[in-house]
């Protein structure tokens, strides 16, 4: 029983998106849709191959794939710095703390204008709007995870005379680890989101331009392959890490 | 005034403890004083909150001593130190180490013999094997039954070698069977091992069954209200009247207080 259940939760799960595009063909076939506003299937496969021909679409998909990697990676380490130096010192923490809080609300996107302003329309101001997106929640999340240290583990540490390096990183990291993935998997979704936002305003490559520019062309297909890639992108780099989590974190 | 006062291994010189609970002062144990010989087994029982966990916290060096002094091997306690070990009842283990990693990390940084990896490996292994473990070397605490947890706890306890072995409830989670087998692996390690034992305890049969002296506490704030000495040769038949007389001892002292009557069935 349970078993059937399984083989036939994975044929829908198949075939469901499958039964979903015949659908969609169909109404584009037979106009039951406006298909100078939603093109077809057949259409969007035909704009990504043309993309593909013409190396397009590697050159926009590599161009935020790159942002994305250095803002992440900017943006994550100070996060998880910034949170252990917060978690661990009382004064360092005071010391941002208010600071942390009136920043965090700011919506990244937002400060894109200034940035523009302070770095002009090159790589660094989106670097830093898509570092800052990661930096929030890797911090956020990395701060609680470190609060959440079972204090018994800790006091075990305290018998055992451990010096305060050996308690951070033997006791303290593990503890924060699954906390600090949840917080890098929603920052990798933040900096994909802030990438996209980044290029529409102010880019003339990435996945994001391709977007827009489609818009201007009226090419309501290569918007289609856009924001396509855009999803499945996402879903595939935050599998990559939930995979890289079930390594790391082995014991959860 | 921390020299030497006597061969006692442990010694609590009027011990008392206060806790601030939501601002107002409360007395958790009140003028405790009691001396443990060399390789003595203790056993400590009283109510739930009456300060056991407190007073053998205070006994390691985790908690702090306002009132009173307590000395360990002659020397007053006011930190954690390598003369004491302990085990807990949820056995602490890290989940990310390994059951080697775990005893190992028990060993103390002021431990100079265990400071050469090779010997600290080779002990570990011997540990393992003496509390019955081997064949799980690799095995995180996951992998294991609740026992075996609590064995390597033990293994932790005692890498330092110390001179006294504290044990807070170290079964109170284990079912019957393995209770009682754990029992006879602890009387095993005290008897080739030859350490100062104080175990806390709900249990009175097992308090009975393990200690050479009975500790009875009262209820909040805890002051010594009996000490019950178990002149009965080991190995101890659980079943036996002399074994039933000093548990029925126990029992009514635990129970002075705390007013319960025999159950009413009259309608
Ligand atoms: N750090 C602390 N701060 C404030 N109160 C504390 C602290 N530790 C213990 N207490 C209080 O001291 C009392 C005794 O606690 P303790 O853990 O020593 O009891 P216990 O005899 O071990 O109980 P149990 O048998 O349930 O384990 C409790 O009322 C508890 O609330
Ligand atoms: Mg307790």
């Amino acid at each position: 029983m349970k078993r059937k259940k399984i083989i036939l939760d994975n044929i829908i799960f198949v075939l469901a998106p499958i039964v979903f595009i015949i659908i969609w063909q169909f109404a584009c076939n037979y106009q039951w849709v406006n298909t100078r506003i939603l093109p077809s299937p057949k259409e969007v496969f035909d704009a990504l191959r043309d993309l593909l021909a013409t190396n397009k679409f590697q050159q926009h998909l590599i161009a935020s794939v790159r942002r994305v990697a250095l803002g992440f990676a900017f943006g994550a380490t100070a996060g998880v710095l910034m949170g252990f130096l917060t978690g661990i010192s009382r004064t360092i923490d005071d010391f941002v703390g208010a600071a942390f809080s009136v920043l965090r609300s700011i919506p990244t996107i937002g400060l894109m204008p200034l940035l523009i302003l302070f770095y002009g329309i090159g790589e660094e101001s989106k670097l830093v709007v898509i570092g800052l997106g990661t930096f929030w929640s890797v911090l956020l999340n990395t701060q609680q995870g470190i609060s959440s240290t079972d204090i018994k583990l800790l006091e075990v540490g305290k018998m055992l005379e451990k010096n305060k390096l050996t308690v951070i990183l033997k006791i303290v990291l593990p503890a924060a680890l699954p906390s600090m993935f949840t917080g890098m998997r929603l920052g990798l979704s933040n900096a994909w989101k802030s990438v996209v936002a980044a290029e529409m305003i102010a880019s003339v490559r990435g996945i994001g331009y391709m977007i827009s520019y489609a818009r201007e062309m009226f090419q309501t297909d290569v918007m289609f392959v856009g924001l396509f890639t855009l999803g499945i992108i996402g879903l595939a780099l935050d599998i990559l890490l939930l995979q890289l989590q079930k390594k790391l974190v082995f014991w959860g | 005034m921390s020299e030497k006062i006597s061969d006692n291994q442990i010694e609590i010189h009027h011990v008392s403890k206060q806790f601030r609970i939501d601002g107002k002062k409360i007395d958790i144990l009140n003028d405790i004083d009691l001396q443990f010989k060399k390789g003595e087994f203790i056993s400590i029982v009283g109510a739930s909150g009456c300060g056991k966990s407190t007073l053998l916290r205070m006994i390691s060096g985790l908690e702090t001593v306002e009132e009173g002094d307590i000395f360990v091997g002659g020397a007053r306690v006011n930190r954690p130190s390598l003369k004491t070990g302990m085990v807990y009842q949820e056995s602490r283990l890290f989940p990310w180490f390994n059951v080697t990693e775990n005893i190992e990390f028990g060993v103390s940084k002021n431990n100079k013999e265990l400071s050469d990896k090779k010997v600290r490996r080779k002990l570990t292994a011997e540990l393992i094997e003496f509390v019955g473990l081997k064949g799980f070397e690799k095995a995180f605490p996951k992998q294991l039954s609740g026992g075996m947890q609590q064995r390597v706890s033990i293994a932790r306890g005692l890498i330092n070698n110390p001179e006294v072995l504290l044990l807070d409830e170290p079964f109170g989670a284990l079912d019957a069977i393995t209770k009682i087998n754990m029992q006879n692996e602890i009387l095993r390690i005290w008897e080739s091992e030859k350490k100062t034992m104080v175990m806390v305890t709900h249990d009175i049969d097992e308090a009975v069954y393990l200690g050479d002296k009975v500790i009875v506490l009262s209820s909040r704030p805890g002051s010594v209200r009996k000490i019950i000495n178990v002149n009965l040769p080991r190995e101890r038949d659980r079943n036996s009247p002399e074994f039933a007389a000093v548990r029925s001892k126990i029992y009514k002292e635990f129970f002075k207080d705390a007013k319960i009557k025999e159950p009413e069935y009259y309608i």
